[in-house]
C-alpha cells in the first residue's frame, strides 16, 4: 500500500466509444525560428470520428478549418480561402489521422506506428511519436504527446526546428449528433 | 529486241536487289502509322505544323499502372518494370516526380517575381479592393496546425503569395499521389503505381512494336512469378499499333493461305503443269522487288497501306502471266516468242494506261498516294518485262493439248454480250444493273469519322479506360492552338481567350481549361499584378509582420524584370504545362490550351472564329476531315487518270473507240460503290482507294478484249476469267477481315472486279478488230 501511495498509478486515458465524439478548446503557439515571439491562436475544436475535425480559431480572428478524409478546407468570413488535398500531400493525411486518434484516445495504432508504448510520467502519460513510414514525406519530424484523461498537449516539431505547441482543455464527450450540432452552432460566433 | 529486253530486266533486277539489300540492313522499315501516310490537314499551315509536332509527342508515351494490395510490392514491381523497359531500350522513363533540386530551381526561378504572379482569384480580389482577404488568408495559413509554410517561407514571403500562386496554378484532377518517390493511387484496397516513359523508338515501326511487346510480356511474366498477384494496366500507341499489325498479319496469313491454295489449284486445274505457277511467282517476285526498291530509294520507309495496296496492284502481274500461258492453248504456234508477241499489244497498252494513271496520282502532294503510285508503277513495269522478255527464255514447253472446254466455257460471257440470241437478256441485265445502281446511289452514305473507321481492340480500350479512371486523367478530346510571333504575344492572346473560357466554364459548357499563361502570365499581366500588390497589399505589410512577430525590413524588394517562358526548360516547367508548349520557330510560336469536360463544341468553334490566331483542334475531327479530303482527292485524281488514259488510248482507237474501251472499267468504278451501298456499307476513303485498283484491272480486261480477235478472243477471255478468279481469291476474301480498312478494300474489290470482268467483253469491237500489233 505504501509503495502504491508513493507511486500513484494513472488510470488509462479515456477512449471514445461507438457513436461518441469529442469537443473542447485549444490554444496554439507557433514557434518559428528567428521570429520575435510565438504566434498565438485559440479557439474550439470538434472531432467527429471518421468524418471530420473542425478547427475553429477565434483569436486573433475568426476562421474555420474543416479536415476530412480527403483534405482540408480553410474558410474566412464564410468563403473558402484554402483547399489542400491529401492526394497531393499524403503526409498531411497521416498528421490528420494522428490528431484524430490522439484526440479520441485511440492510442494503440499510434503506439504500433511509433514502436513504443505510452509512458507514465507525473500522473500523466507521454508518447514521442516518430513513425516509421514507407516513403511518405511527413510535415513534421516528430510529435510529443502529453495525455491525461484526454490529450492535453501535442508538440509538433518540424525538421527545420519550427514547432507548434497545442494545448487542449475543456474536453467533453457527447454523442456525435450533439457535437455536430454544437459545431454548427459555433459558426454563429463569427463576428 | 528480246535479248535487249532481257538485259534491261536483269540490270533492273540487280539494281533493285542492291537497293533493297542496302535499305534493309536494319530490317524492313515498315511504318504502320496510317496517319503518317495522310496528307497535311486542310488547316492553316501553322496549325498543321503544330498538329504534326503535337502528334509526334502524344503517340510516344507509354503509361502503365502496376497494381498490388501491398504498396511496397506494387512499388517494387513498378520500379522493376521501369528498369527493365529502360535497360532494354523500350522507354526513357519520365521523371513524374520532380526531384528536390528541380523543385528548388523552380522556386528560385519564380521567387523574385512573386509579386507579379497572382492566381486569377487573388487578382479578382485585389481588383475588387478586397486585399484584406489575402492578408487574413496568409494569417490563417500561418496559424494552421497543418500548415505548409515554414519560418523561412513566411519570413521571405509573409503574404504567402508564391505558395498560393503555385497551388492555384498547378491544381489538377489527377488522383495520383506522391509517395516514396513514385506516383500511386489506392483503389478498393489495392495500390497502383505509375510507370511512365517516352518510347525509345517509333511506335509505328513494326520491328520496334514486336520488340516492345516481347520485352513487356517477358517483364510481366517475371513480375507475376516474383510478386504473385500483380495486376498490370497499360496503354500507348505502340500497343494499339502492334495489335493492329498482328491482327492484319493473322488475317492476311489465314486469308492469304486460302487464296494461295486456290490459285495453285486453279493453275493445276487449267494448265496441268507446274511451270506456269513457278513463272507466275517469278513475275510477282520481280514486281514486288521493283516496287519495293523504288519506294525505298525515294521514301526511305514503306507505309503498311502502300505495301498492301501496291502488292495488290502487282497482283496484276499474275494476270500478265495468265495471258502468256493461255497462249499455250494456241495449237498453231509452239514458239514461246510468238506467245509473247501475241499478248504484247494488250500488255503494253494495259501497262502504259496503268502507269499513266499512277503518274497522275504521284503528282498529287499526298505522301500515301505517291508511295502507292510509285510502288505500283515500278512494280508493274518489272512484271511486264518479266512476262515479255524472261518467260520466252524459260518457257520451252509445247502447246497444251487440253483446254478446249475451258476456252469454250470462257466464251459464254463473250457470247452473252455479242450473240443476237441473248439480246433481250442483255438489255434486261443492263436495265437491272442500272436500277440497282440507281437505288444504291440513293443509299450511299459517306463516312469519314475516324472513330467509327478505327476498329480498336476492346481489351486495350478497357485498360486505357481503367487507367483514366484510376489516375483521374480526363479524356481531352478538344483543345485550342494559340499563335503569336513571340511567346509574350501568345501569352496575351491566351489571357484574352481565358476571359471567354471562364464564362463557358461558369455556364457548364466546359469543365476546365489549362493554359501556360496560368503559370507564366504575360509581361503586361505581371506588371499589372505588381501594381495591384504594391498599391493595395503592401500598405498592410508592416501591420501583418507585426502580428506574426517579424520585425525586419520588407522582404518584398522590387523584382528584377518579369518572368518569361523562355526561362523554363522542359525539365523545370511543371508537367501540367510543358506539353502545352507545342511549336516554336523564329516568328511563329504556338501554345495549346487543353480543355476537359467539353459538353458543346459550337461555342468553342465560335471563339476560334473570333481570331485568326486561335484554332480549335480535335484530333479525331481533324483526322476525320483529313480522311474526307483524302477520299475526295482520290476520286478527283481517278477522274483525271481516266482523262489522261483516254487521251492515250485515243491515239490507237480514236476518241470514241477509246471511250468504248474505258466503259467497262468506268462502269465498274461507278457501280461498285452503289452496289456495296445496297449492302449497307458506308463509302469511305478506303473504298475510294480500292477504286484505283478496279480502274487499272478493269482497263486491262477491256484492252485484252479489244486487242484480241478471232481465235485469240477465246484465250483472252480464259485469261481474264483466271485473272478474275485469282484476284477475287486474293482480295475478295479480305471482305472477311475484322479490320475495317481491309474489309472495305476487300468488298469493293469483290464487287468491282466481278463487274469489270462481266462488262469487259463489251470493249471488243467485232467489226473493227485490231489486226495490227502495237
Amino acid at each position: 500500500m505504501i509503495i502504491l501511495a508513493a507511486f500513484p498509478v494513472r488510470s488509462a486515458p479515456l477512449i471514445l466509444g461507438e457513436g461518441e465524439a469529442v469537443m473542447g478548446r485549444f490554444v496554439q503557439a507557433r514557434y518559428l525560428r528567428d521570429f520575435d515571439r510565438p504566434i498565438l491562436s485559440e479557439g474550439e475544436f470538434f472531432l467527429l470520428p471518421k468524418s471530420a475535425l473542425i478547427w475553429q480559431t477565434e483569436k486573433p480572428f475568426f476562421s474555420r478549418m474543416v479536415i476530412d478524409e480527403d483534405g482540408l478546407s480553410q474558410g474566412l468570413k464564410g468563403a473558402e480561402v484554402t483547399r489542400l488535398s491529401f492526394k497531393q500531400f499524403p503526409g498531411f493525411k497521416l498528421l490528420r489521422d494522428t490528431l484524430e486518434n490522439s484526440l479520441s484516445g485511440n492510442w494503440t495504432p499510434l503506439e504500433e506506428m511509433a514502436g513504443t508504448k505510452l509512458l507514465p510520467a507525473d500522473e500523466k502519460y507521454t508518447l514521442r511519436f516518430s513513425p516509421k513510414t514507407s516513403g511518405l514525406t511527413l510535415p513534421f519530424a516528430y510529435l510529443n504527446f502529453e495525455i491525461g484523461d484526454f490529450l492535453e498537449t501535442v508538440e509538433i516539431v518540424k525538421s527545420n526546428g519550427d514547432r507548434d505547441v497545442i494545448t487542449f482543455s475543456d474536453q467533453k464527450v457527447a454523442p456525435v449528433a450533439d457535437v455536430s450540432a454544437a459545431a454548427d452552432a459555433a459558426k454563429e460566433k463569427q463576428p | 529486241m528480246n535479248r535487249a529486253g532481257l538485259m534491261i530486266y536483269l540490270a533492273l533486277l540487280c539494281s533493285a536487289m542492291a537497293i533493297i539489300g542496302w535499305r534493309l540492313q536494319d530490317g524492313l522499315p515498315l511504318d504502320t502509322n496510317i496517319v503518317a501516310m495522310l496528307p497535311q490537314s486542310e488547316e492553316a499551315e501553322w496549325v498543321a505544323r503544330a498538329e504534326a509536332a503535337e502528334r509526334s509527342q502524344g503517340s510516344n508515351q507509354l503509361i502503365v499502372l502496376v497494381g498490388h494490395p501491398d504498396f511496397e510490392t506494387a512499388r517494387t514491381a513498378a520500379l522493376d518494370l521501369g528498369k527493365t523497359l529502360e535497360e532494354k531500350r523500350i522507354v526513357n522513363l519520365t521523371q513524374d516526380q520532380p526531384d528536390q533540386s528541380t523543385l528548388v530551381s523552380l522556386n528560385e526561378l519564380l521567387f523574385p517575381h512573386r509579386t507579379g504572379l497572382l492566381g486569377e482569384g487573388d487578382r479578382r480580389l485585389l481588383s475588387a479592393g478586397q486585399e484584406q482577404v489575402l492578408v487574413d488568408r496568409a494569417l490563417v495559413q500561418i496559424l494552421s496546425p497543418l500548415s505548409l509554410a515554414d519560418a523561412e517561407m513566411i519570413r521571405r514571403d509573409p503574404f504567402l503569395l508564391l505558395p498560393n500562386y503555385i497551388a492555384a496554378s498547378t491544381e489538377n484532377t489527377s488522383k495520383l499521389q506522391s509517395r516514396a518517390n513514385v506516383l500511386a493511387v489506392e483503389e478498393n484496397e489495392k495500390w497502383f503505381v505509375l510507370v511512365r516513359g517516352e518510347l525509345a523508338g517509333n511506335p509505328f515501326d513494326k520491328g520496334f512494336q514486336s520488340r516492345a511487346r516481347k520485352v513487356f510480356d517477358e517483364a510481366e511474366d517475371k513480375l507475376e512469378k516474383r510478386h504473385g498477384d500483380i495486376q498490370i494496366l497499360k496503354t500507348g500507341a505502340v500497343f494499339y499499333g502492334e495489335h493492329a499489325y498482328r491482327q492484319a498479319e493473322d488475317e492476311a496469313g489465314f486469308i492469304g493461305m486460302i487464296s494461295l491454295l486456290g490459285i495453285i489449284i486453279l493453275n493445276f486445274l487449267v494448265f496441268r503443269s507446274f511451270q506456269p505457277l513457278a513463272l507466275s511467282l517469278l513475275a510477282i517476285a520481280s514486281g514486288i522487288a521493283g516496287g519495293l526498291a523504288v519506294t525505298l530509294l525515294f521514301f526511305g520507309t514503306l507505309q503498311l497501306l502502300a505495301l498492301v495496296f501496291g502488292a495488290g496492284l502487282i497482283g496484276i502481274s499474275v494476270d500478265y502471266a495468265f495471258h502468256y500461258f493461255c497462249e499455250r492453248f494456241n495449237q498453231a504456234s509452239s514458239a514461246p516468242a510468238a506467245r509473247a508477241r501475241a499478248i504484247r499489244s494488250g500488255l503494253t497498252l494495259g501497262l502504259v494506261s496503268s502507269v499513266l494513271g499512277f503518274i497522275t496520282l504521284a503528282l498529287t502532294p499526298f505522301p500515301g498516294l505517291q508511295q502507292i503510285a510509285l510502288f505500283s508503277a515500278s512494280g508493274l513495269t518489272m512484271a511486264y518485262l518479266t512476262v515479255l522478255y524472261v518467260f520466252p527464255y524459260l518457257d520451252r514447253a509445247t502447246p497444251f493439248r487440253h483446254g478446249e472446254k475451258y476456252l469454250n466455257f470462257s466464251m459464254l460471257l463473250h457470247d452473252f454480250w455479242w450473240k443476237d440470241a441473248t439480246r433481250k437478256w442483255r438489255w434486261l441485265f443492263v436495265f437491272l444493273l442500272i436500277i440497282a445502281g440507281g437505288l444504291g446511289a440513293m443509299r450511299i452514305t459517306v463516312d469519314d469519322d475516324v472513330r467509327r473507321l478505327q476498329s480498336l481492340p476492346q481489351d486495350l480500350q478497357a485498360e486505357e479506360q481503367a487507367i483514366r479512371i484510376l489516375a483521374g486523367i480526363e479524356n481531352q478530346t478538344h483543345r485550342f492552338f494559340v499563335r503569336g510571333s513571340n511567346p509574350d504575344e501568345v501569352l496575351q492572346s491566351e489571357e484574352a481567350l481565358a476571359l471567354d473560357l471562364e464564362a463557358l466554364r461558369a455556364s457548364g459548357i466546359i469543365g476546365s481549361y489549362r493554359m501556360i499563361s496560368q503559370f507564366v502570365p504575360s509581361k503586361a499581366r505581371q506588371l499589372e499584378n505588381q501594381a495591384l500588390v504594391d498599391e493595395l497589399l503592401m500598405p498592410h505589410l508592416a501591420e501583418h509582420m507585426q502580428t506574426i512577430g517579424l520585425s525586419r525590413l520588407s522582404p518584398y524588394q522590387q523584382g528584377e524584370g518579369v518572368l518569361t517562358i523562355d526561362q523554363f526548360t522542359d525539365a523545370n516547367l511543371p508537367g501540367l504545362f510543358s506539353h502545352l508548349r507545342v511549336y516554336k520557330t523564329p516568328g511563329i510560336v504556338v501554345h495549346a490550351v487543353s480543355l476537359s469536360g467539353v459538353n458543346d463544341t459550337a461555342p468553342l468553334a465560335k471563339l476560334a472564329e473570333k481570331s485568326e490566331n486561335v484554332a480549335l483542334i480535335s484530333q479525331a475531327d481533324s483526322l476525320s476531315k483529313t480522311f474526307g479530303a483524302y477520299r475526295v482527292r482520290a476520286l478527283i485524281m481517278l477522274a483525271v487518270a481516266y482523262a489522261v488514259v483516254w487521251v492515250f488510248l485515243s491515239l490507237r482507237y480514236g476518241i470514241l473507240g477509246a471511250i468504248k474501251v474505258m466503259i467497262p472499267s468506268m462502269g465498274a468504278v461507278i457501280l461498285a460503290p452503289c452496289l456495296i451501298a445496297l449492302m449497307g456499307e458506308p463509302f469511305t476513303f478506303f473504298n475510294a482507294m480500292s477504286l484505283m485498283l478496279i480502274f487499272a484491272i478493269g482497263l486491262d480486261y477491256a484492252l485484252f478484249n479489244r486487242e484480241a480477235s478471232g481465235k485469240r478472243q477465246r484465250r483472252a477471255m480464259l485469261a481474264n476469267g483466271l485473272s478474275t478468279i485469282s484476284t477475287l481469291l486474293a482480295f475478295g476474301l479480305l471482305t472477311l477481315s475484322d479490320t475495317f480498312a481491309i474489309h472495305a478494300f476487300g468488298i469493293t474489290i469483290l464487287v468491282g472486279i466481278t463487274l469489270t470482268y462481266i462488262l469487259a467483253p463489251r470493249a471488243a469491237d467485232l467489226e473493227n478488230p485490231m489486226t495490227e500489233p502495237l
